[in-house]
């Protein structure tokens, strides 16, 4: 079970990535969220969701949505580098079963965008 | 405490932390105790990543302020004289070898042999290891202990491939599984409070040694189970069935001196539980030699002039705008789908904000002291560091989005910020370390 | 006020080139609020002030939140005019690390304000003096390096002091009736940019936000213009632009996405990023569009004129009523009927179409009678929340006041609003 996005149904309202933020800081922020709205070239109306776990990341990009595992989706390469450490700042998504809860960026989604599969 | 926020600060504030401060922090003359304060080193120096900072946030919480950065000249020309404990964490195990030499060996030996203790996660702890048994390991074995993630040919990963390998002679060394792992209690443990009850606590096991052939009453924590909080390059199975019962933490008492190895990152700020299993450790070192810390020394004080009221404030302010700057580019660099590879070790670009999330939390606690900054210099190098380090940061984003190679500006931005990430460090524990109260200041006798 | 907000009022002095940091009085129990701005525009009047500010609710979990204000002396009416800072501009005036911002005076250079994370910098904008919105907000994006900041600039038309002066937000209109871009201009503040890391704090945390959830639960998701129109000949218009449209978007945290994406210098259908730079428009206010669907003109001509009002810092809605000419296609002919506005001194204040309260813009399309609207907006702004979710997302304004109990450990009620904005007028 992992949480996957239809990303042409998200209009950027960044609603998963505050109640993913909440479910990790009991704040509202972004800065921590598994779940992260891309919004970076605005200009082009683009934008897409990334939601990450423990051994890879799903990215719905409005051409396609798809799981990659961490590490291809990098230019780097694929070998050595076996003690790096998988980053501090963003959790992996845990389906919000440390709390007790459903997953919340797929209850709070208006659109319906993000989903259980 | 600090001004973390968030999730990390909900850890900072566990409540296992009080026997620890209470201990440390507190402890003084005043209430019947013998005792110096403690003081840390931190290894910094080639080869180490960036969990270091997590051995000085870790020190922070148990209230130990008296921390040195050390790098690796430090270490060979007598800098482990008079200090305490000798902390090594991850990074890249080779680089730390090839750069600390028999010099460093040596130093390491006789900073035991003196009655210190040496802690060592993950890379710090595959460093001491007798199992490690080659060029450029060989001088620093120091606990008796077998790596069992070493084999001629690893079976392919089901993810995090380019996480999984790393050369050790004619094998490879590999890693089952990245992340979260419970562990129980080893011998060594018994009586330990984290412990209690027969609990088992949580650590993140990031590439570390599994180990087995330590003396059964030098294990200190045992695997005893899995997390879904992992990522499985071997079937979870298959990984129980190496993991179960082999060492994840081994102590060993040498003389007067501790040396502690653990395969998980005990030091890590999201795992109190394992952040209590170390500072018991610690605790305890300090309680067999008879006394709280060596205390061998303490900081030199005086003879350094802060800069005045208005121009410190000034620095301050400038300090913080930088890293605010440098924050908001590095959190762009988060999503960005590229790493560098420094040495053996590859950099995901989400570290350039760990770096300076640890100056930032910590920056109102300077700014509001920073006139006790001494020498003042130091404020102006912060200032001027961090500035190079928006730029730099700003240099790195516009080259990754126009498609060109950032290797070389990205290891300047890292070199440089986990230099920077030491001195402002240092500033904030020696402020901390003036206002930490109950105990007194023994001169220097180093 | 420990909570919903974090980090002091700042004072900017534009003249002076100084920045300093005030706590906001405590008689305001409901924090630095609209009301609150208000008291303070009229106690430094004499500096001609531009206030920045949010709403209690905005920047977290609570629908539609987010709302922040604007506030300034209109040159069209003379007195205080609000404009809303939507989109994902007022969450992160809240996340800016500075609960208000007041900017008195004006400044002997252009310069920008930079605020993120509690530190307010005044920048040299001579570089960018004298370009549009959309290049300014590149310009500024590229000199901070992080495409998130979120860019209030004006383009010439508020150099200019144009009575059609709007600020834009990042690339897009605003709902700037009220000539604040012009009010920029006059200041020599070519912008203000946003970005902050910060956390928002809840009194109870839980409440709250377990709340916004069945707040959220029980609120409509729709798209397009189509549900906000006022009456039979405002529909049509997501028909209208339907074969321009890409993508709908929604401002901060709303369930309902009423921007439209419009793509003219590309395929609509195109849905990766490696085509046209500039692919496009996002159509932020459906009046525009309205007046010039009225006048005549076909959808991609009306888009390339809303465009070229915005990145020229032109209100597009009465930029629109304000085109001399009929019905344009030639992107080069719209371009110059636009650049023919950029110092108009026409289009007055549109009273009577809205809230004609004497702060609110018209804010279209307005919804319900002049009285109830005034309500709306007064509340919205006090709660940061969209006034066009207020009326027509089916969730009671009720419901949203009771959230500021569990927000910020205060109870607010309609009365209680209205005694707010009775105070700042005193």
């Amino acid at each position: 079970m992992r949480v996957k996005v239809k990303p042409l149904e998200c209009t950027g309202c960044a609603l998963c990535e505050l109640a993913c933020g909440y479910h990790w800081d009991e704040a509202f922020s972004m800065i921590s969220s598994s779940v992260m709205l891309y919004r970076g070239e605005e200009k082009k109306g683009y934008m897409g969701v990334m939601v990450k776990t423990p051994e890879d990341l799903f990215i719905g990009r409005p051409e396609g949505a798809t799981a990659m595992k961490l590490g291809e989706l990098q230019k780097e390469g694929a070998s050595g580098g076996a003690s790096a450490k998988p980053i501090l700042i963003r959790e992996a998504c845990d389906l919000c079963e440390s709390a007790g809860l459903e997953p919340q960026c797929v209850a709070i989604c208006p659109q319906e965008a993000l989903y259980l599969e | 405490m600090t001004a973390v926020r968030g999730r990390l600060g909900k850890a900072e504030r566990d409540p296992v932390f009080e026997r620890y401060r209470k201990a440390f922090l507190f402890a003084g003359p005043n209430e019947g105790r013998t005792t110096a304060y403690p003081r840390v080193a931190v290894y910094t120096g080639s080869g180490a990543s960036h969990s270091w900072i997590w051995f000085a946030d870790l020190m922070e919480r148990i209230g130990l302020y008296d921390i040195t950065f050390i790098v690796e000249s430090d270490m060979s020309s007598g800098g482990l004289d008079g200090f305490d404990f000798l902390l090594v964490g991850g990074g890249d195990t080779y680089a730390m070898a090839e750069s600390l030499g028999g010099d460093g060996a040596r130093a390491i030996l006789r900073f035991v042999g003196d009655g210190g203790l040496y802690l060592g996660s993950c890379a710090g702890a595959y460093l001491v290891l007798t199992g490690v048994d080659l060029e450029p390991f060989t001088p620093f074995r120091l606990v008796t202990g077998e790596m069992r993630n070493v084999m001629p040919d690893p079976p392919k990963p089901r993810c995090l491939d380019h996480k999984y390998l790393a050369r050790y002679g004619e094998e490879w060394v590999f890693h089952p599984v990245y992340g979260e792992v419970e562990v129980g209690p080893g011998d060594a443990a018994a009586g330990f409070p984290c412990f209690d009850a027969g609990a088992t606590i949580r650590a993140p096991l990031f590439g570390g040694p599994i180990m087995e052939g330590a003396h059964k009453d030098e294990v200190l924590a045992r695997f005893s189970g899995l997390s879904d909080r992992a990522a499985f390059l071997w079937p979870r199975g298959d990984v129980l069935r190496l993991v179960d019962g082999r060492a994840a933490a081994v102590v060993s008492s040498i003389g007067e001196g501790t040396v502690v190895v653990s395969g998980p990152h005990l030091e890590h700020p999201l795992f109190p539980g394992a952040n209590a299993l170390a500072a018991e450790v610690l605790l305890r070192h300090c309680a067999r030699k008879g006394e709280l810390g060596g205390g061998r020394h303490t900081p030199g004080r005086g003879g350094d002039k802060p800069v005045g009221g208005e121009e410190a404030e000034s620095l301050a302010r400038e300090i913080r705008r930088q890293v605010s700057n440098a924050r908001i580019v590095a959190f762009g660099l988060e999503k960005m789908p590229v790493t560098w590879r420094i040495g053996l070790k590859v950099w995901e670009p989400e570290k350039v904000r760990m770096f300076l999330d640890y100056a930032w939390y910590r920056l109102p606690f300077v700014a509001k002291r920073a006139a006790l900054v001494s020498p003042g210099e130091r404020l102006a190098h912060l200032a001027g560091g961090y500035g190079e380090v928006t730029q730099m940061a700003r240099s790195v984003k516009a080259r990754i989005e126009s498609g060109e190679d950032s290797q070389a500006e990205a290891e300047l931005l890292l070199g440089t910020l986990k230099e920077l990430t030491a001195a402002f460090l240092s500033v904030y524990f020696k402020l901390r370390l003036q206002e930490r109260t109950g105990l007194p200041e023994k001169p220097r006798t180093s | 006020m420990d909570f919903m907000y974090y980090g002091d009022i700042l004072i900017v002095d534009l003249e002076a080139g100084t920045t300093e940091e005030v706590e906001i009085d405590e008689a305001w129990r409901a924090g630095p609020v609209l009301p609150a701005a208000l008291e303070l525009f009229r106690r430094h009047a004499q500096d001609n002030p531009l206030l920045l500010g949010s709403g209690i609710l905005t920047g977290t979990t609570a629908p539609a939140s987010c709302l922040g204000f604007v506030l300034g002396a209109s040159q069209i009416t003379g007195g205080p005019a609000v404009a809303p800072l939507d989109m994902f501009a007022g969450a992160e005036m809240k996340l800016s690390g500075f609960s208000m911002v007041l900017i008195k005076g004006n400044s002997p250079d252009p310069v920008y304000l930079w605020l993120h994370d509690g530190v307010a910098d005044l920048v040299d904008a001579s570089p960018i003096t004298g370009k549009d919105t959309w290049r300014t907000c590149d310009a500024i994006r590229e000199e901070m390096g992080e495409q998130l900041i979120q860019v209030v600039s004006i383009g010439p038309a508020g150099e200019a002091k144009s009575d059609l002066a709007s600020f834009s937000i990042n690339y897009w209109g605003s709902g700037d009736n009220a000539a604040l871009g012009a009010l920029m201009g006059a200041k020599n503040l070519k912008a203000v940019a946003l970005r902050g890391l910060g956390m928002i704090d809840a009194e109870d945390p839980e409440e709250f936000y377990n709340r916004t959830m069945d707040l959220l639960r029980g609120s409509p998701s729709k798209k397009g213009f189509d549900w906000v129109s006022r009456g039979p000949e405002d529909e049509g218009i997501d028909a209208w632009l339907k074969p321009l449209a890409h993508r709908h978007r929604s401002c901060f945290a709303c369930p309902c996405a009423c921007n439209t994406f419009v793509k003219y210098n590309e395929d609509p259908a195109v849905m990766g990023s490696d085509g046209v730079q500039e692919p496009g428009l996002m159509v932020t206010n459906p009046a525009a569009a309205l007046w010039l669907r009225q006048g005549g003109w076909g959808a991609e001509g009306a888009c390339r004129a809303m465009e070229a009002m915005t990145r020229a810092g032109i209100d597009a809605v009465r930029g629109a009523r304000e085109m001399s000419t009929g019905p344009l296609e030639d992107p080069t002919e719209i371009a110059a009927a636009v650049e023919a506005l950029t110092g108009s001194a026409g289009a007055a204040w549109p009273r009577g179409e809205g809230a004609g309260s004497g702060i609110f813009g018209p804010r279209t399309p307005p919804q319900g009678s002049e009285d109830r609207w005034l309500e709306v907006n007064r509340a919205a702004y006090v709660l940061g929340i969209c006034p066009l979710f207020l009326v027509t997302s089916g969730v009671e304004l009720s419901e949203l006041l009771e959230l500021c109990l569990p927000a910020a450990g205060v109870e607010v009620d309609a009365g209680g609003i209205k005694e707010m904005f009775d105070r700042a007028r005193a």
